[in-house]
């Protein structure tokens, strides 16, 4: 068990500060106290010293990378090319066309989130103004006359419209009068002695959907 | 082919201020004199083209276009730095530009995988010849994709340092970072090319 441990924890990596230092170790970049610090715990620790030479490795072959030699085009050849004389031009669209805005992800996953809720909330207030609406025009057209009374003489018969609205009329007038309804209407339309009454007292009492407080065509036949 | 780093070496032709002198001979007019910094810088540049992109094609497309570019914006050029630091930190900008833009980090992988598959290599000339050719070109084709392999900033740092030999500080300045930054990504990127190229210890 204990053996075990000993190699877990030798496979660990050093957690020396002296770790972070070795690459600029290896470059001379260190100061002489930094330099000293390292040498010394390089001396001790051996996961250390391997550090180093991985590092060491791995900068020896990046140096044994070789370029192709080439030879230099004339620069009047290069200045020549038909790219060059629209070269701002065309560096202008490649930087337009290949544009690319660099956001750090959180913020952009905060604006997205934002877009989203918002849209979400304009939807849902823009479905709750709708139902609003539909509900909303009998209340907000109270105000308006409560009776239209138009008469449209014919040679044989007349026509009354009669279009009442629900309305919240005060509560002394709206509790003296009966609620009116269709058949009502054209109880007290046929008793009226003259089409052209206005009807200033009728009303509903409290609120009513507008479809049910609405006289429509009421056709009497010339007598 | 040659070893970069000794061509680095020697190319030290940059005398102190001639650089400068000549650019402002550019700018004063004498267009022409351009293509002297192209032949001074030319190599330099391609070898960072060629480590950035990974193919002789695409970094001698992507030298010239840095070229061009240095020659549209020689005008924005103020002295505030030396020309070589202000030229080479457009290179690099515009490798790093290429690389986002391409992808070709990803790309040049399968293209160094197939290569080191290619049938020519297996042409025997000599059979010693033939196994350190082969040996040679494994190392490099191995090299290069572990290279490929790591992003276009930490690649750029580590071209920067083990090919042309420039100090954390110049470093730093070029690609206008700091240099806690520079070590620490560069220790990353060490650390991180070890692993890829395990099986070649010993071979190097």
């Amino acid at each position: 068990m204990a053996h075990k441990l000993r190699s877990w924890l030798a496979e660990l990596p050093c957690r020396s500060v002296h770790r972070r230092d070795l690459s600029a170790y290896m470059d001379g970049e260190l100061n002489r106290r930094a330099r000293m610090g390292l040498e010394k715990h390089l001396a001790e620790c051996g996961r250390c010293r391997a550090q180093y030479e991985q590092l060491r490795f791995a900068s020896r072959a990046v140096s044994r990378l070789v370029v192709p030699q080439v030879r230099p085009p004339a620069w009047q050849a290069v200045a020549a090319q038909p790219c060059f004389a629209q070269g701002k031009r065309r560096a202008r669209l490649e930087s337009f066309w290949t544009m690319k805005i660099n956001v750090p992800a959180p913020v952009a996953a905060a604006a997205a989130l934002a877009l989203l809720f918002g849209l979400a909330g304009a939807l849902a207030l823009g479905q709750l103004d709708l139902e609003q609406q539909s509900i909303e025009p009998p209340q907000t057209r109270a105000l308006a006359p409560q009776i239209r009374f138009v008469e449209v003489p014919v040679e044989r018969e007349r026509i009354v419209t009669r279009t009442v609205y629900a309305t919240r009329e005060p509560r002394s007038t709206s509790r003296t009068q009966a609620p009116l309804t269709v058949a009502g209407a054209a109880r007290q339309q046929r008793t009226r002695s003259s089409n052209r009454e206005l009807l200033t007292s009728t009303s509903l009492a409290g609120f009513r959907p507008a479809t049910d407080a609405r006289l429509r065509i009421v056709k009497e036949p010339e007598q | 082919m040659y070893v970069l780093t000794q061509t680095a070496e020697a190319l030290n032709y940059e005398i102190e201020g001639e650089d400068e002198h000549l650019v402002a001979r550019i700018r004063a007019g004498e267009r022409a004199l351009f293509a002297q910094l192209y032949r001074r810088y030319y190599t330099r540049t391609f070898a960072l083209a060629f480590g950035m992109t990974g193919g002789p094609e695409e970094a001698d497309d992507v030298t010239q276009e840095i070229f061009m570019r240095a020659y549209e914006r020689l005008d924005t050029y103020r002295g505030g730095s030396s020309f070589a630091t202000w030229f080479y930190r457009l290179a690099v900008n515009h490798c790093l530009n290429y690389c986002r833009r391409q992808r070709k980090y990803r790309a040049t992988l399968v293209n160094v995988d197939t290569a080191s598959d290619s049938p020519s290599l297996s042409k025997p000339s000599a059979e010693s010849h033939m196994a350190e050719h082969l040996l040679q070109h494994q190392v490099q084709a191995q090299v290069q994709q572990a290279l490929l392999s790591l992003k276009p900033e930490m690649r750029v740092l580590v071209l920067m340092k083990e090919m042309e030999g420039l100090t954390y500080e110049e470093i730093a300045e070029r690609l206008g970072c700091s240099t806690g930054t520079v070590a620490s990504r560069l220790s990353r990127a060490r650390a991180l090319l070890a692993r890829k190229l395990e099986n070649l210890k010993g071979k190097i």
